[in-house]
């Protein structure tokens, strides 16, 4: 029994290696051609390893390339302010929807949830109408405000979700205590739901840092355009973006997405594990 | 249940104090524009050329049948939710299942599974536009030097049918580790102590599997089922990335042609009643999959005793 066990486990350990491989192998391509020579990219024999290291695409694409660090600084720009907006108020309204009472309570939730399922197209043509009369196409502003109202339906859920862990004694305690509404809030619960503001951070990021749709329409030019939108601009002035250059902005565009993502994984997938097991 | 009827107008405020300046966010740019495309999908509105919309009733929604492009559209969508919804189901599930194994190791195979769903589209289109790349590409490469069978390598992006194809791996390869994930939360849930009773029992793997293991799914299928519904419907930047939905229409899908036209050609009315059009497709599947899986209560109350 012993033995059949250790030859299954290691029949499922291959398979999943492949698995795996084949699942990482686009990145690795991707690494791998930015240190290529352009001659090794494009000739006819294809190597997998570089045969001579080279960093010059990425030497190009910091010094010579204005525009890519323009799109770097709006993707930082407009990440931070939409993962700050959607930990601070998705971590009021989680509360709110959690412990307080108050009418139609159950249809503002409802209507939260009903959003998340339609296709966003549908919020995006009147937002588009809405910010080119306000003159907010192409700026910071107007990809962050949207961005906010996108990601906050599921950041409450999450934040729901934590605060429905917290026992209300602990709240109500506070209160006979002495605490008002907002201490208890803000001393007493917001420590305990940290966590669920992990979730949020790194759910909110993920989102906003790869978000193309809303990028690739509200915005127009370098001045706002984020690197998930502004890469595919990139792209198609191919005279001089070859994939040497090309696959070293990808690179550089995912080192911060991948610091967040692999260092903050475990509140990622725990998260989307206890959305699934609440559903 | 009492005290919320009896709920008076001062006990209100501080809940409302918390979630409204949120809520406004929402509202604005959600809530609004929900009702807002609902309208404008009853008028004609170039946004270049109308100072206003026009009430046509429901002249869009007809006038959509008879638009060859959302035909084509519309076909492609449906072929590419055929093809994803199953594929994506049934190769998450088995992943799961080996991975919940648990054999040495699997932290880090579920992390590389994990890590094209955090990775933007757009630069994942943008990589294996490379990697399919009839001339310079790995798969071709691989396909006639590694394997040696030249009569494999295609124009993958560049013949219709393949680009179909294309689009639908590369959309599996993206989706399928949030869906491993949902599924693993499932698997976890069903309780150690049936597994073994069945074990007790003389259940063989198989018979735990099919007996046990899927039946206590049932919830499981119908979160994944209705995101990957979402995500099928809605299939937009692997197409407008790397085919532009050619050649041809052959890989123009409802989003994209939405998108072309309300921000290429400015038609918010029309564009408004296609995406509301999906949004039904939506919500009709969603329920159509609830109901499939619907909970025979009885039945997994009487085994997860």
């Amino acid at each position: 029994m012993k033995e059949k066990n250790l030859a299954l486990n290691f029949i499922l350990f291959i398979l999943l290696l492949v698995t795996a491989f084949v699942f990482i192998v686009p990145f690795l391509w991707t690494f791998l051609t930015s240190l290529k020579t352009n001659d090794e990219i494009y000739a006819s024999a294809l190597t997998i390893l570089p045969t001579k290291i080279t960093f010059e695409h990425y030497v190009k694409v910091i010094t010579q390339m204005g525009d890519f660090l323009k799109y770097f600084r709006n993707s930082v720009v407009v990440s931070l302010w939409s993962v700050l907006a959607t930990v601070v108020f998705s971590a009021s309204m989680g509360y709110a929807f959690s412990k307080m009472d108050f009418k139609f309570k159950n249809i503002y939730l409802g209507f939260v949830l009903f959003i998340l399922t339609l296709p966003y197209v549908i919020y995006l043509i009147p937002i588009y109408i809405m910010e080119s009369k306000m003159d907010l196409i192409d700026t910071a502003w107007g990809l962050i405000l949207p961005y906010i109202a996108t990601n906050l339906p599921m950041s409450v859920f999450i934040m729901r979700g934590q605060f429905n862990n917290v026992p209300n004694t602990l709240g109500e305690a506070a209160t006979i205590d002495g605490c008002n509404n907002w201490q208890v809030f803000s001393k007493i619960m917001l420590p305990v739901v940290k966590p669920g503001i992990a979730t949020v951070i790194i759910f909110t990021f993920i989102n906003v840092w790869g978000e193309f749709t809303y990028g690739r329409t509200l915005t127009a030019t370098a001045k706002a355009q984020t690197l998930p939108v502004g890469i595919t601009f990139l792209r198609d002035e191919a005279a001089s973006w070859q994939y040497g250059t090309l696959t070293a902005t990808i690179i550089l565009s995912l080192i911060p997405l991948l610091i967040i993502f692999l260092s903050m994984q475990k509140y990622f997938i725990s998260g989307i594990m206890e959305g699934a097991l609440k559903g | 249940m009492k005290n919320k009827l009896s709920l008076s107008l001062k006990k209100q405020v501080p809940g409302y104090a918390f979630m409204l300046p949120g809520f406004l966010f929402v509202a604005l740019y959600m809530g609004y524009p929900l009702f807002r495309s609902l309208y404008l999908s009853f008028t004609q509105y170039n946004f270049s050329f109308d100072p206003q919309p026009i009430f046509i009733g429901f002249n869009n929604y007809i006038k959509m049948f008879s638009d060859s492009y959302f035909m084509d559209a519309l076909r492609n969508t449906v072929v590419f939710t055929i093809a994803f919804l199953p594929g994506v189901m049934i190769i998450s599930l088995i992943l799961a299942m080996m991975l919940d194994k648990g054999v040495r190791g699997s932290g880090f195979f579920r992390t590389c599974i994990f890590l094209p769903v955090v990775v933007p589209l757009s630069l994942t289109g943008i990589i294996f536009q490379w990697i399919l790349n009839e001339q310079y590409g790995l798969l071709n490469w691989f396909l006639v030097d590694v394997l040696h069978q030249s009569a494999w390598a295609q124009n993958w992006l560049g013949d219709g049918n393949w680009a179909m194809v294309s689009i639908i791996v590369v959309s599996l390869w993206k989706n399928i580790g949030m869906l491993v994930i949902l599924f693993m939360a499932g698997l976890q849930a069903i309780s150690n102590d049936i597994m073994e009773a069945a074990r007790v029992d003389g259940a063989n793997a198989y018979q735990r599997i099919v007996h046990i293991t899927l039946p206590n799914l049932k919830e499981s299928y119908v979160i994944c089922g209705i995101w990957a519904i979402i995500q099928a419907v809605k299939v937009f930047e692997q197409p407008f990335i790397m085919t532009q939905g050619g050649p041809g229409t052959a890989t123009l899908v409802l989003y994209q042609y939405t998108w072309i036209n309300a921000f290429k050609y400015f038609e918010m009315g029309y564009a408004s009643s296609i995406a509301y059009f999906m949004g039904v497709v939506i919500l009709v599947l969603s329920v159509f999959n609830m109901f499939l899986n619907r909970g025979d209560d009885a039945k997994i109350k009487k085994v997860k005793v």
